[in-house]
């Protein structure tokens, strides 16, 4: 299946169908329900302090769900207005906005304690349009979101980067923002189920010491899955080297030509007749 | 929207004086949710006071009070009002506009989400 982020661009890709059909597929559900399970745990909020959450791509508002558990008020921004009208039928306790990242993003300086994002910002590695620089669209993002952050909040991305580059791309501008941190990678020996987090915090030395704690999970079986694929995979070679070939096909016909001549023997020249149907003229039986 | 978020708000187009947003309001609903009283005095101080004080007497509240009165916490009917201003009252149409008298930028307010997106040339 192609990327999303290689097709339309956001706010068209999410329109009114896709919009549905996001919010009603379980599969996605359960996948949202447990990255946003996992980027709270990673944000690690003191419920006491924290009153102030950013969902950046708060889309139909499944990570906010779980912010209004944790209890702490968020606000949502989201570039897909299919989405925002999703979120808002279902009554999210949360406060909808329609705002482009890329673009920036202006609150009063230093309110929101935390921010969290949940498959979104692999979006401003691409662009639609000549005048829209991802690079440049990626520091206007950090830097506005470093702006409404106050000092040693935390933020958690993740994302689903196509390459390097990109990992790159957004980590460098993270840095540039002041912002330090890492990537925390989830199940790294799967390739379906590797999930990548960026997390990272502001302002300071304080961060180094938490930023060592957090480990990636890895699922205890996963080197038996591997060596599974890597079986079912060589399966499939073989079964791709002795693919059978149609008998009296051109194909057929070549190998068998090859094969003589391999043997010295002379055979007839290849033209664009060879291995043609012929038309049944009733001439044959 | 409710005005929470118009408290934390600024201009998405230029850099001063942008702040707080001109509310207008075509279209306003309640709807109820439970009264907690803790995330109330937990969310206080992140408020400007005075700009939601400002804001919720322009909009037809009179007897809002001008400044959070000194018991906060034993004073029910005022965190009774809060919570009405800030957690029920959504405000479903209208439009926002920039205080800057050089920018007047206009978000409109649809199905209570506004739209704070620029255009290419704003940027």
């Amino acid at each position: 299946m192609s990327r999303p982020e290689s097709q339309l661009p956001p706010n068209l890709y999410y329109n009114q169908q896709e919009s549905v059909k996001y919010t009603n597929c379980n599969r996605i559900i359960n996948i949202q329900t447990q990255l946003s399970e996992r980027a709270i745990q990673l944000l690690d909020l003191n419920p006491d302090e924290c009153s102030l959450v950013l969902d950046i791509g708060c889309g139909s508002g499944i990570s906010g769900f779980y912010l209004t558990q944790e209890g702490v008020n968020w606000v949502g921004l989201d570039i897909s207005e299919s989405m925002l009208n999703v979120a808002q039928q279902e009554k999210t306790e949360g406060e909808l906005l329609l705002c482009d990242i890329g673009q920036g993003f202006k609150f009063r300086p230093g309110v929101f304690d935390a921010a969290i994002s949940i498959s979104v910002i692999q979006w401003l590695c691409v662009s639609f349009k000549k005048s829209e620089n991802p690079y440049r669209r990626c520091t206007v993002f950090f830097e506005s979101l470093r702006n409404c952050l106050k000092n040693n909040a935390r933020a958690v991305f993740q994302f689903y980067p196509e390459n390097n580059e990109q990992i790159n791309m957004i980590t460098s501008a993270a840095l540039r923002a002041g912002f330090s941190g890492d990537i925390v990678v989830d199940y790294p020996n799967s390739a379906k189920a590797k999930k990548l987090y960026l997390v990272v915090q502001l302002g300071g030395q304080s961060s180094k010491k938490t930023m060592d704690i957090i480990q990636g999970l890895v699922e205890e079986s996963d080197e038996e899955k591997v060596k599974v694929i890597g079986r079912q995979q060589k399966k499939i070679k073989k079964q791709k080297k002795y693919k059978k070939i149609n008998e009296k096909s051109k194909l057929w016909i070549m190998k068998r030509k090859e094969k003589q001549v391999r043997l010295g023997r002379k055979v007839k020249k290849t033209t664009k007749y060879t291995g043609r149907k012929r038309n049944n003229l009733g001439l044959f039986k | 929207m409710r005005l929470l978020v118009h408290n934390l708000l600024m201009c998405n187009k230029c850099d001063k004086n942008n702040y707080p947003l001109k509310i207008e309001v075509n279209k306003s609903v309640i709807m109820e949710l439970e009264f907690k009283k803790d995330a109330i005095l937990k969310l206080i101080p992140k408020l400007d006071f005075e700009v939601l004080s400002n804001t919720v007497r322009e909009l037809g509240f009179k007897q809002f009070p001008k400044q959070i009165p000194p018991n906060v916490e034993q004073d029910l009917a005022f965190l009774k009002d809060l919570h009405r201003v800030l957690f029920e009252t959504h405000i479903m149409d209208g439009q926002l506009t920039c205080p800057n008298p050089s920018c007047k930028r206009n978000y409109p307010i649809t199905n209570g989400i506004p739209n704070m997106i620029l255009t290419e040339d704003e940027q």
